[in-house]
């Protein structure tokens, strides 16, 4: 229920306003000395003021601009009241900040329609100013200011959120054009010149614009630069302009492309190695071998010379065949060529095999019917999850059981890893924060590059279940 | 008449010991040489040769996507991979794109011309070192794909519960999970089955017979 205070030196007009805003359902304060304003507008909440113009003492025009002057009961309404229709008068009134005026004889519609109307004004005022502050919020959040540029006088006025962006203060760098060349890097002063002059001189916007700014303590931000032109009959009146510090967006995108690169350039660097591994020296072991035999039978007289030197090749053969192994575990290590070669499936398979005889393990691998073929960037990600989820398995879990699914639906390639080992402590690991393991986090980097997703669900002694999926659609294989 | 080969490979060291070995060798004529697996398609269609020995990792095209396309287009040019790999894998995609033989490049090279005049006439051959685990890889390879062997014990678990009509909450608590955690397990069989709503899944798992019915 809305409270409303009347100030009036007249009892009989206090009576009657009182008894008709009673009426309306409103509850009403009144006082017959203006003096005491203030302290009544202290001690009780107030949402709407009505003011005799004419009282004794002090009379209600200057009252009025006492109370729009007061910072905190400046945004209360205040409807005049008087018997009086001199216009200059009701200018004065209104010029000092009233909402509305009632003339006296007060006829009780007119009250009831002028004390709505006021409120619900002060309503959508305050929605407003509820709704600028969180805008407030917003622009600070985002680290964006706002200017205005007036063409005709060519004067600039920055938000309080501009001064935050360029460190400054309002009194020890007035907002002017001037000074927004002086904030600029040397180094982009070039793109951003013409930019600003366009834009101040002919006042044309030529797009958004990213470049460097430099602080007074020389540390350089990114600002992205955004500006509009308001015409009025065909003029430019106005420029608006946003101005936002995206150096930490950029820094975060330049890392994630960093981390990006590194991974790539690192499997790259693997794929290398291996192909300089199985082109070199696998072929020097296969050549050493044809020429074993070759030498053997062609460079012997007899028979008996042959077998001899035969027996003593052999023993070559043997260490070139072990040499040969233990270099193709090192390359199938570096970079599953089979992958390249035959696919995902198959290499997952070769791999999961190859890891059970050694450790002497039984994972299985489901691979689900009419699995296609993905870009080599997704397989290769969803291999090297494969190889460090397994890893875990055999470092942490304790158990030589653990189960991969591989299978698609649609547009979405999925994976699952799960295994009945002693678990994790965590029950469910936050990935936002970086988990203990390293590789759990790197794995959900990898994933998410691909715009993928990723669960890892662990709990002590139930075992590690990770799934993922990325989103992408099949490739044909040639 | 001598069987006429091509050979190809991308390193010139290999390609010079395999000459080397089949000069010695009697009944070989060697009518071409390739560098990569393009290259080697080429010869073939060109000099329809009797038999080609294919490298498997070579650039352009790799010797089994070479041997797909060579059988196709020359069936009667018998085809030998030979290969660094004793992958089972690559075994047994080699057969599946039409090669005759899988020949590894550590292997005895004397055997080399009697095991190419054999497949010339019709025969097959897998180096003893690969034979074992192929034979272990097609084992394996028939037990997957079942939509079962599709989820884990644990979904199984709840899949069996959800047919039954028990909430999420019910099999967390019958099964020591969190709820969050059956529901995640909820979501995964889900994707996995391609089903987006629970009465879906439910006509699924029984028409695939992934759970069992009770009727009372």
């Amino acid at each position: 229920m809305a409270n409303i205070l009347i100030v009036d030196d007249n009892k009989q007009t206090i009576q009657q306003v009182d008894e008709l805003l009673c009426s309306f359902g409103y509850s009403s304060l009144y006082t017959l000395e203006p003096e005491f304003l203030f302290e009544i507008l202290e001690s009780k909440p107030v949402d709407l003021i009505l003011l005799d113009v004419h009282m004794p003492g002090e009379d209600g025009v200057s009252l009025l601009k006492k109370v729009k002057e007061h910072p905190v009961f400046r945004s209360i309404p205040v409807i005049m009241l008087t018997g009086d229709t001199d216009e200059r008068l009701l200018e004065k009134c209104f010029a000092s900040g009233a909402m509305d005026f009632i003339n006296k004889p007060i006829h009780d519609i007119v009250l009831k329609s002028r004390v709505k109307s006021a409120l619900s004004n002060r309503d959508h005022i305050l929605a407003l100013r509820k709704k600028s502050s969180s805008l407030k919020n917003v622009l600070q959040i985002a680290t964006m200011g706002m200017w205005e540029f007036d063409c005709s006088n060519r004067y600039m006025k920055w938000s309080s959120e501009m001064y935050q962006i360029f460190d400054r203060t309002a009194e020890s760098f007035p907002s002017s054009i001037g000074n927004f060349f002086h904030v600029i890097h040397p180094e982009d002063i070039k793109i951003v010149k013409p930019y600003l002059h366009d834009l101040f001189e002919s006042n044309k916007v030529a797009g958004p614009l990213d470049f460097r700014i430099i602080r007074p303590d020389e540390s350089v931000r990114i600002v992205h630069q955004q500006a509009e032109v308001l015409e009025k009959e065909g003029k430019p009146v106005h420029i608006l302009g946003i101005t936002q510090d995206i150096t930490d967006q950029q820094r975060s995108t330049a890392l994630q492309h960093a981390y990006r690169r590194q991974n790539q350039i690192r499997e790259e660097e693997r794929e290398r190695l291996a192909r300089d591994l199985h082109d070199e020296v696998i072929q020097i072991f296969s050549m050493l071998n044809l020429k074993i035999n070759v030498s053997a039978k062609s460079g012997c007289s007899s028979e008996s010379e042959y077998c001899w030197l035969r027996d003593n090749f052999q023993s070559c053969q043997e260490l070139i065949h072990t040499g040969n192994q233990t270099l193709r575990q090192i390359i199938n290590d570096l970079y599953p060529s089979i992958l390249k070669d035959l696919g995902l499936a198959p290499a997952l398979r070769a791999h999961i095999r190859d890891l059970n005889e050694r450790m002497n393990l039984q994972i299985e691998l489901h691979v689900s019917s009419g699995l296609e073929s993905w870009p080599a960037e997704i397989e290769l990600a969803v291999f090297r999850i494969t190889q460090e989820a397994l890893n875990n398995v055999v470092k942490h879990a304790k158990t030589p059981h653990a189960q991969v699914m591989i299978g698609q639906r649609e547009n979405i390639l999925w994976l699952q890893i799960e295994d009945q080992g002693q678990g994790m402590f965590l029950e469910e690991m936050n990935l936002k924060s970086m988990p203990k393991s390293l590789g759990l986090f790197l794995m959900k980097e990898r994933v998410s590059q691909l715009g993928g997703k990723i669960t890892i669900h662990s709990q002590l002694g139930q075992g590690t279940s990770i799934f993922l999926e990325i989103p992408h659609s099949p490739i044909e294989r040639k | 008449m001598s069987l006429r080969l091509v050979i190809a490979d991308n390193h010139p060291i290999i390609r010079s010991g395999i000459r080397m070995l089949f000069q010695q060798a009697h009944g070989f004529e060697i009518v071409g040489e390739a560098e990569d697996g393009l290259d080697a398609m080429q010869l073939c269609e060109q000099l329809s040769p009797d038999l080609v020995m294919l490298d498997v990792s070579m650039p352009k095209m790799n010797g089994i996507e070479a041997a797909r396309v060579i059988k196709e287009k020359c069936p009667d040019t018998k085809i030998a991979i030979f290969s660094s790999y004793t992958n089972p894998e690559y075994i047994t995609y080699a057969f599946e794109a039409g090669a005759s033989a899988y020949l590894l490049k550590d292997e005895d090279m004397d055997k080399l011309p009697p095991i190419l005049r054999a497949i010339a006439n019709g025969e097959t051959y897998v180096s003893q070192e690969a034979k074992d685990s192929v034979t272990a890889y097609q084992v394996d390879m028939k037990k997957q794909a079942s939509l079962e062997s599709l989820l884990t014990t644990r979904e199984k678990q709840i899949l069996q519960r959800i047919v039954d009509g028990k909430t999420t909450k019910e099999i967390a608590y019958e099964l020591d999970i969190s709820a969050r955690t059956a529901e995640t397990h909820k979501y995964n069989i889900m994707q996995k089955l391609n089903t987006h709503d629970i009465a879906t899944l439910v006509r699924f798992a029984i028409a695939h017979q992934l759970v069992s019915v009770t009727t009372e």
